[in-house]
């Protein structure tokens, strides 16, 4: 899995930071933080999520 | 006008008389999904029908043309000069396009048969269903007498991407805008119009606007926020019509208020709220008390679901009152596309435990809300270290979070959403089941 953010769309709900925090974090106004890109499988399905709960959908993800 | 994206699913010929006996039941698990609504809470349904490994057919339904624009911009960014050449997708295209979806546009749906699970169509056709998602959203209430369908220059409403370029275009020419409903949409397009030099009046018939929504102490923030930046802001009075014509060319001058006062305006957009388009569902035998009301799954009944602005799904901290917020829409798709397959493989259904949040954008102001807000609840202002001006507000009932709100401070309300999830999911529901 690669992951992509689009940080110029982020709306900074952080709604990625709470699905998957190993994943994400954010800076001091909110604007998503990609912690790493190629996460390790387990956490997969919590990136899923956080690609799918993002309001302005900048989360993009390519599967291996 | 009828457009038809990828291939006619083979449910969607008028020839297809549903069979519903033993044999038929078991045959209808294989129609299609039809989700009504190609907006955020139709598409949420649909990824995560994809996500979950739901390899059936998706057809999707709706009155307009093509797939809505996303709506969070028609306040903002779109009505700027770049909004005319900047699309705004729900999402990106491509992400549409690997849902293999049958789409079926400019159709209206104008009925559901429960017993035989077929949708009417407008054109006459009917679309077997084995489950039907109902995300047909809302449309923004008219101006008290008047009637929008004879549309008069210079009264605008806004919620379609064509919408947001009449209003763009009028911003441009530097009008005076007058906006009746002091709500957050618009509050935000009173800002975007200060934003681009035009004058802005915003009317609201509540003395205390948003303070029902917000909290006391953000709403009179914002307010004040507004009227330092130059916003004419008069509230506790109604606008009762509009002045028109006057000088003979049949535009908008002004907008005159209970009072007999008239607010010079080129220019009214009209933000009084919403109501469900729940119409068509008439005769389906559901619960239509202010949108679809749904159990706490996302069902209306057996085989019918519904999502986003148009469903009532009671929540954690809500009892079920509609919510027209994009997140909501998100949360309310997702939730429905694992019941709907959960409810078919036999498997138990869950509740709905996303935390309602909503932002919104005014100025250099990001506002964020979470949980609920209720007048009953402790009130408390929290500064935010480190960012100037911040400020975080906890609603607390009996000790217990209810709902949050921050001002400029979204990595507090990130911190402030996982306490509410917290405080207020059951002890039996771990977090994990929430995906």
């Amino acid at each position: 899995m690669k992951i992509k953010v689009e940080e110029s769309w982020c709306v900074a709900s952080g709604s990625c930071v709470l699905a998957a925090p190993k994943v994400f974090d954010q800076d001091e106004n909110g604007v998503v933080i990609l912690l790493q890109d190629r996460p390790a499988p387990e956490l997969h399905a919590s990136v899923r999520t956080a690609a799918s709960v993002c309001p302005s959908a900048v989360i993009s993800i390519e599967e291996d | 006008m009828i457009s038809i994206v990828d291939t006619l699913p083979r449910a969607t010929t008028d020839t297809l008389a549903p069979d519903l006996s033993s044999a038929g039941r078991s045959a209808a698990a294989e129609w299609p999904v039809v989700i009504v609504g190609a907006s955020v809470a139709g598409l949420s349904v649909a990824e995560a029908l994809r996500r979950h490994g739901y390899s059936g057919e998706i057809v999707m339904v709706d009155s307009a043309d093509g797939f809505p624009g996303d709506r969070p911009p028609l306040s903002k960014a779109a009505l700027f000069p770049a909004g005319e050449t900047t699309v705004y997708d729900v999402v990106p295209a491509i992400r549409r396009e690997a849902l293999a979806m049958s789409c079926i546009f400019g159709a209206a749906a104008t009925g559901v048969d429960r017993h035989a699970r077929l949708l009417r169509l407008a054109d006459g056709r009917s679309l077997a269903y084995s489950d039907l998602v109902i995300a047909s959203g809302v449309r923004p209430r008219a101006f008290p007498g008047s009637n929008h369908r004879e549309p008069i220059e210079g009264l605008h409403m806004l919620r379609t991407a064509a919408d947001a370029g009449r209003l763009r275009a009028a911003l441009a020419r530097g009008g005076s805008i007058a906006i009746v409903g002091g709500g957050v949409l618009g509050l935000e397009v009173a800002a975007t119009a200060r934003g681009l030099g035009c004058e802005a009046s915003v009317i609201e018939q509540t003395p205390a606007g948003l303070a029902a929504k917000l909290g006391a102490t953000l709403a009179q923030r914002l307010l004040d926020l507004h009227r330092a930046h130059g916003v004419r802001l008069e509230f506790g009075v109604e606008a009762v019509g509009f002045e028109a014509g006057q000088s003979g060319s049949g535009r908008i001058e002004g907008l005159r208020l209970t009072d007999g006062r008239v607010v010079p305006a080129s220019d009214i957009l009209v933000a009084i709220g919403c109501r469900p388009n729940v119409e068509w569902l008439a005769k389906a035998g559901l619960d239509l008390s202010d949108g679809v009301v749904c159990d706490p799954f996302g069902m209306a009944v057996d085989h019918i679901w519904a999502a986003g602005d148009v469903a009532r799904i009671p929540g954690l901290t809500e009892e079920g009152r509609r919510q027209e917020h994009k997140q909501n829409a998100i949360d309310h798709g997702r939730l429905v596309a694992a019941n709907l397959l959960a409810a078919r493989a036999g498997l138990p259904l869950k509740r709905l435990e996303a935390v309602p949040y909503f932002w919104t954008d005014q100025f250099d102001v990001k506002i964020q809300f979470a949980g609920a807000y209720s007048p009953a609840a402790r009130e408390m202002v929290v500064p935010v270290e480190g960012r100037e001006g911040a400020i975080a507000v906890r609603f607390e009932v009996e000790g217990r979070l209810i709902g949050a709100a921050t001002w400029n401070a979204p990595k507090a309300m990130t911190q402030l959403r996982r306490e509410i999830e917290l405080a207020c999911l059951p002890i039996d529901a771990p977090k994990e089941s929430i995906s």
